[in-house]
């Protein structure tokens, strides 16, 4: 006899009930935690680097790194004095929850208060993936075109921030700021996009800014 | 993005739940598929179809209702 069963569950079920877990950990320890997306070589970990050394003194970070191979960017980070943990995803093209969840016992989260999760350079699948973060930040930069936003809608319209990265850089290339402000408009209008230069150095006092306002 | 493994997560949902209310062989899928959700339907199909063979799933029809989100759903599924 024929039967209709109703099911009415999300098919990436299993990642997103250990994302929610991740979730709820970090916010018992009050931890601000952001997923950080976007093209390899954008400048995620060069933002990183040079925002890291800005926060105020009694901010504690800590960032998880993530990679199909080496240790560079967490090494990287360790420099900046920070705790730093690396996943090797050894082929996968973005991080998932149970990466995360592993990385975080290996770190102490006692007093932190901030956590920054560098996704796997990929403008595509790590969208579909939540980490627990509390919000995602997408590192683009003048260099890759000012058609992302909406080549990538998937990815750009899940961003509370939009970092533009490379300022230095507009003047050799065909970057149209009008361009890429209507793309993010028809994408995602509610992100913030906030134009740097991670080498120079402008724009990371918003950067900051914007960061320091949303912790606990 | 990931079929393969989208439908090998489909399959398990749905065996679980056909074990539950003692269905033997299913012959319908519907599912929900936004268009921001990373997912081709085309591919999902073909993924699905080749893991279904010898299986309660061979032969199944895939349903899929599209919508303007990013969800990625089973919504039912029928069978005897």
């Amino acid at each position: 006899m024929n039967m209709k069963v109703r099911v009415m569950s999300d098919i990436l079920k299993a990642n997103d009930l250990l994302a929610r877990d991740i979730e709820n950990l970090l916010r018992e320890k009050s931890i601000v935690s952001w997923n950080i997306m976007g093209s390899p070589g954008a400048g995620k970990t060069a933002v990183l680097e040079r925002l890291i050394p800005m926060l105020p003194r009694d901010v504690r970070v800590a960032v998880i790194e993530g990679d199909l191979a080496t240790s560079n960017d967490a090494e990287r980070i360790a420099k900046t004095g920070v705790q730093s943990a690396q996943i090797n995803t050894n082929g996968a093209c973005h991080l998932d929850a149970a990466m995360v969840r592993s990385a975080l016992d290996s770190l102490d989260l006692d007093g932190l208060s901030l956590l920054f999760i560098e996704n796997v350079g990929n403008l595509v699948c790590p969208s579909s993936f939540q980490l627990g973060e509390r919000g995602r930040i997408i590192v683009t930069s003048v260099t890759e075109g000012d058609d992302k936003p909406e080549k990538y809608p998937s990815m750009f319209k899940t961003a509370d921030l939009v970092i533009l990265n490379k300022m230095d850089l507009q003047s050799s290339t065909n970057f149209n700021m009008a361009y890429f402000k209507r793309g993010m408009e028809g994408t995602n209008p509610e992100a913030e996009v906030i134009a740097v230069s991670s080498t120079k150095g402008d724009g990371f006092d918003q950067l900051l800014n914007w960061i320091v306002k949303r912790l606990y | 993005m990931h079929e393969l493994s989208i439908a090998e997560e489909l399959l398990r949902i749905i065996t679980e739940k056909a074990k539950q209310v003692g269905i033997h062989k299913v012959q319908q899928i519907n599912l929900k598929i936004g268009e921001f959700a990373g997912v081709l339907p085309d591919a999902l199909i073909f993924a699905f179809d080749m893991l279904s063979k010898d299986t309660i799933f061979e032969g199944a029809r895939i349903e899929i209702e599209e919508s303007a989100g990013s969800e990625l759903q089973v919504l039912s599924f029928e069978g005897d």
